[in-house]
């Protein structure tokens, strides 16, 4: 598997991204490049910085969300689903989204860049009230980021699989870490402290990661999640602490830690770069801060489907998140309307789905 | 030249007056029908052939070959007629094509004995990549090396020269390098080169295959072990080169940081030439970085170096810059004396930072009339004034001078990043002037050489430094491509400006994504933190990608202790000198890319649409197919 074509399945439909002065977008699938298209970028990338600014901010969690302090206080700018919508507006052409529309597709692929990595392109999509992709939407860094996860990615039933409780103080972590145990088929490495992670005997295929994260720190090797009383951080990962095999899945039910930010020469960084260095080739993760509630509900669910039944993670994770955003209770907790992006956008599965 | 021991004259004569018919008589006296043939026999016939081909045409002599070449095709398992192959497959080629000749080749491997099949083996190989098939030569070629490597060994050197130029085919640049480092290596082992002609080669390998990398890490160790031996200007001119190595990539801050190193070595000694060299490299420092730089910096530099200038020779202003530019030229042309030279250079760096002042104070024409008094040259400060004023002259819209000079630079000698630089500046002025078509011609002449360099880096920093020197040449690219273009087929052009977007971005993560499968890089052995080489580490090579392990396994030459080199006379068996080798430079040259903190080491290649999009570096694998060892192929 040396080439797009051949990591692609019939369903999938891709879209390759380049932001510069310009904006180019490559729309293909498993028969051709299909489309390509160069347009002015004008303020996409100032857009997509603000949506990223916005929902990283923990005030904005706060007045998203009813019942809390600040619900309802004065928002700091636009709404988000206006800036999320320009975005959408100029990154998704036409092609894309006749695409969605179009039953043969089953799968998007985006391989986004710069800062538009850090924004949930495909919430438009799904919500067009069209048929959508059924079997998800994957994120990679790249085409070639796409295929080497591909190439290596273990399918079937996990054989080595931790579940890891960030904070064995937090009841809610502990009852996650408890539902993930039960989801998870045979025998779990079960990771409270550090002397459980250095008692891995193997590396592992499958790691639930129950925790809260943070990526607000200047060097990417710092982003964290917290773990027996401090951080396990990217760093660590680079330094082989989290042995993980090749083509491993990781879910990180945290805050933050799946937000990619753009570096120089249109690299991505963050922690799940961390972990692709470290073996996986799937993470699902949340790009910004999510409620305990809505983390557990939709980072379970897809780890169940994954595990007990066989479903690939991008299928799983998107019906993970149809299935909370039915969910009464969750949707109960959603200040306005206009706040659904914030609480349904941050899911994401980075790799090959 | 004609083999020996026969009336070549006669033959010759014949062959050069077409008379095929008294070629065929004397042929078949020389070699009658029965007699028994020796190697040299089936060499020379097959040469008279092959020399009539080329002078009468296959047509023509067709029949006189079909009349040997049952003779010619014979196998024989004697070492001395396995030699004679070469000759004897040119003829098969010549005059049944080159499918029958890679038939009788592999034909030819399985009937001769083990140690000697790999020879028809490489010849195949050799064939097949002229057929375009290098996924059937590496085969080959991987059987050949083995079985290269078996007793005497006369045929490896070859063999691994071919195996470079099928890695170059299959788009494995780094791995190529490899095999011609380990030719290298080989011959030095069979005492076919001496110390320094090894160093030497391994030096313009580097350069040819851009391993920038390996370029600066080979002159920083020399470096440091010549100023361990207190050879400090030796240790100095080889931090000044590392620097200017890293300059290429884009690395300022460390090629900034070498010079410093460089100048303070230089200066210890003393002398009155090496106190010019140190100023120089402190110039040099201030000059090689094109970013921006405050004006009262480079005013403080100005006035630094008119200080430095005036200690120890004339203050160089008004009419003494052009004098002193009059005697650079004058002592370069009569290769004349060495201070004198080296006080010249000292007045083209004062001559440069004053440009740059010019160019900061917003007085490009002035910058560039100084640049343009500076001329061109191959000394490192004259090759910074260069590139200055090719990127100024490219930013002030004069853009057919940019094409003019860059064009007229290439044809000379230099390295392949300087190469890509102006290749990228002329595709620039191509796009400035909208001609999108030769704009992207150009941008991917200059990827070519970006990729074969980027192949070649293990340092994160410099690879980090090189990708954002390769944005330029992919974005005029991708600018380039933007709409359609009529020498190109739309279908073409979607899948080119994919792979160049693709191209572009998340290298450094597609890296990650491979490191950890262990993907064996470019650098796997021997970091001094490991101890040097290990068994462990050459098995876990060996079954990760027995490509690597064999280039691998044949450097090991370079990492023995206690190296002797052999002297022999010519036709005697016993050495007349034994020298004991110090090969410490070389050994810093295999790297383990698979430590905690050595996250970036191996290069994960982009990926294009599909097998059609896939590119790879004709240049390199032209240039490694011509010095091919051997008469013909």
């Amino acid at each position: 598997m040396r080439t797009l074509r051949e990591a692609l399945l019939p369903g999938d439909v891709f879209a390759s991204l380049w932001l510069d002065e310009e904006l180019v977008i490559a729309v293909g699938d498993s028969h051709d490049v299909h489309d390509v298209m160069r347009i002015e970028a004008g303020d996409v990338a100032a857009n997509a910085a603000e949506f990223v600014e916005r929902v990283g901010a923990d005030a904005d969690l706060n007045r998203y969300v009813r019942g809390a302090a600040t619900e309802g206080a004065p928002d700091a700018g636009r709404p988000l689903r206006e800036i999320l919508d320009e975005v959408v507006a100029v990154a998704l052409p036409p092609s894309l989204l006749e695409a969605a529309d179009d039953d043969m597709y089953t799968r998007l692929l985006m391989f986004p860049d710069g800062l538009l990595a850090g924004v949930p392109l495909h919430l438009a999509l799904s919500e067009r009230g069209a048929g959508g992709f059924v079997e998800g939407v994957v994120y990679a860094p790249s085409a070639g980021a796409y295929v080497a996860c591909a190439r290596k990615a273990l399918r079937g039933p996990p054989e080595h699989a931790a579940v890891l409780l960030g904070d064995t103080a937090d009841d809610d972590l502990a009852a996650e870490v408890e539902d993930a145990v039960a989801a998870l088929p045979g025998a779990v490495w079960l990771l409270r402290r550090q002397a459980d992670l250095d008692a891995l005997k193997q590396p592992v295929d499958l790691l639930y990661v129950a925790s809260h994260g943070s990526a607000d720190a200047s060097d990417e090797d710092d982003w964290a999640v917290l773990f027996d009383g401090g951080e396990l951080t990217a760093g660590d990962v680079y330094r082989g602490r989290l042995p993980i095999a090749p083509g491993a899945l990781v879910v990180l039910s945290a805050c933050d830690v799946g937000h990619v930010a753009p570096g120089p020469a249109h690299e991505l960084e963050g922690f799940a770069r961390a972990l692709f260095y470290a073996g996986c080739a799937n993470v699902v993760a949340a790009r910004w801060p999510v409620l305990h509630e809505f983390a557990s509900a939709v980072f379970g669910a897809t780890l169940a489907a994954v595990a007990r039944d066989g479903a690939a993670p991008a299928a799983a994770l998107q019906q993970a998140v149809r299935d909370a955003r039915a969910d009464v209770k969750l949707k109960a907790l959603i200040a306005a309307p206009d706040a659904e992006p914030f609480f349904w956008g941050p899911f994401v599965v980075l790799g090959c789905g | 030249v004609a083999p020996s021991g026969f009336d070549n004259a006669s033959l010759a004569a014949l062959i050069k007056r077409a008379d095929v018919k008294g070629l065929g008589s004397a042929m078949r006296r020389r070699w009658s029908a029965g007699a028994t043939w020796s190697a040299d026999d089936a060499g020379t016939v097959s040469w008279f052939l092959l020399f009539a081909v080329h002078a009468i045409g296959a047509t023509w002599v067709h029949p006189l070959y079909v009349e040997f070449a049952p003779e010619l095709k014979r196998h024989h398992e004697q070492q001395e007629w396995v030699g004679t192959m070469n000759l004897r497959a040119q003829a098969v080629e010549a005059f049944e094509g080159e499918e029958v000749a890679v038939e009788w080749l592999q034909e030819a491997a399985a009937a001769v004995p083990y140690a000697l099949s790999g020879y028809p083996m490489m010849l195949a190989a050799r064939r097949l990549l002229s057929l375009d098939r290098p996924e059937g030569a590496v085969e080959l070629l991987r059987a050949a090396v083995r079985r290269a490597m078996i007793g005497v060994r006369w045929y490896l050197v070859e063999t691994l020269g071919e195996m470079s130029v099928c890695q170059v085919r299959l788009g494995r640049v780094d791995l190529a390098f490899e095999y011609s480092r380990a030719s290298v290596a080989q011959q030095y082992e069979s005492g076919q080169a001496s110390p320094g002609e090894l160093l030497q080669a391994c030096v313009g390998l580097a350069e040819m295959f851009g391993q920038v990398d390996y370029q600066v890490e080979l002159h920083r160790n020399v470096a440091g072990w010549a100023e361990q031996e207190g050879r400090r200007p030796e240790a100095a001119l080889a931090w000044s080169t590392a620097a200017i190595q890293l300059a290429h990539l884009g690395a300022w801050d460390e090629a900034g940081e070498l010079l410093r190193c460089a100048a303070e070595t230089a200066d210890r000694d003393g002398r009155a030439i090496d106190r010019v060299f140190a100023f120089e490299c402190r110039t040099l420092a201030r000059i090689i970085d094109p970013r921006d730089v405050t004006t009262a910096d480079l005013a403080l530099a100005v006035r630094d170096a008119e200080v430095a200038l005036d200690g120890g020779m004339r203050t160089p202003d008004g009419d003494g810059i052009a004098q002193w530019l009059r005697i650079l030229h004058d002592a370069r042309a009569a290769g004349g004396d060495a201070v004198v030279q080296e006080r010249a250079i000292a007045t083209v760096h004062l001559v440069v930072l004053r440009a740059r002042l010019a160019e900061s104070s917003g007085e490009p024409e002035e910058a560039l009339e100084l640049y343009a008094g500076i001329g061109s040259g191959r000394e490192a400060a004259l090759r910074v004034a260069f590139e200055h004023r090719v990127r100024l002259l490219l930013l002030n819209g004069r853009s057919d001078e940019v094409r003019a000079l860059a064009s007229t630079a290439l044809s000379a000698p230099m390295a392949q990043a300087e190469r890509y630089s102006l290749r990228a500046r002329i595709a620039a002025a191509h796009l400035a002037d909208g001609d999108r078509g030769a704009a992207y011609r150009w941008a991917e002449g200059a990827l070519v050489i970006w990729r074969r360099v980027l192949a070649g880096l293990y340092d994160p920093l410099h690879k980090g430094a090189w990708l954002n020197r390769g944005a330029e040449a992919l974005g005029i690219g991708i600018r380039a491509l933007g709409e359609q273009l009529e020498e190109m087929p739309e279908t073409v052009r979607r899948h080119r400006l994919f792979a160049l977007c693709e191209e572009s971005k998340s290298r450094l993560v597609g890296d990650m994504l491979n490191r950890r499968d262990y993907v064996p890089g470019p650098y796997l052995l021997a970091s001094a933190e490991r101890g040097g080489t290990t068994t462990g580490l050459l098995s876990f090579v060996a079954s990760e990608d027995p490509d690597w392990s064999l280039a691998l396994n044949l450097q090991m030459p370079l990492y023995a202790d206690g190296l002797t080199n052999h002297v022999y006379a010519p036709g005697s068996s016993v050495p007349t000198s034994i020298e004991a080798v110090d090969l410490r430079p070389l050994r810093t040259t295999l790297r383990v890319s698979i430590g905690e903190d050595q996250r970036l080491l191996a290069s994960a290649d982009s990926v294009t649409y599909d097998d059609t999009d896939a590119t790879w570096d004709r240049e390199l694998y032209a240039e490694l197919a011509s010095a091919r060892e051997g008469p013909g192929k």
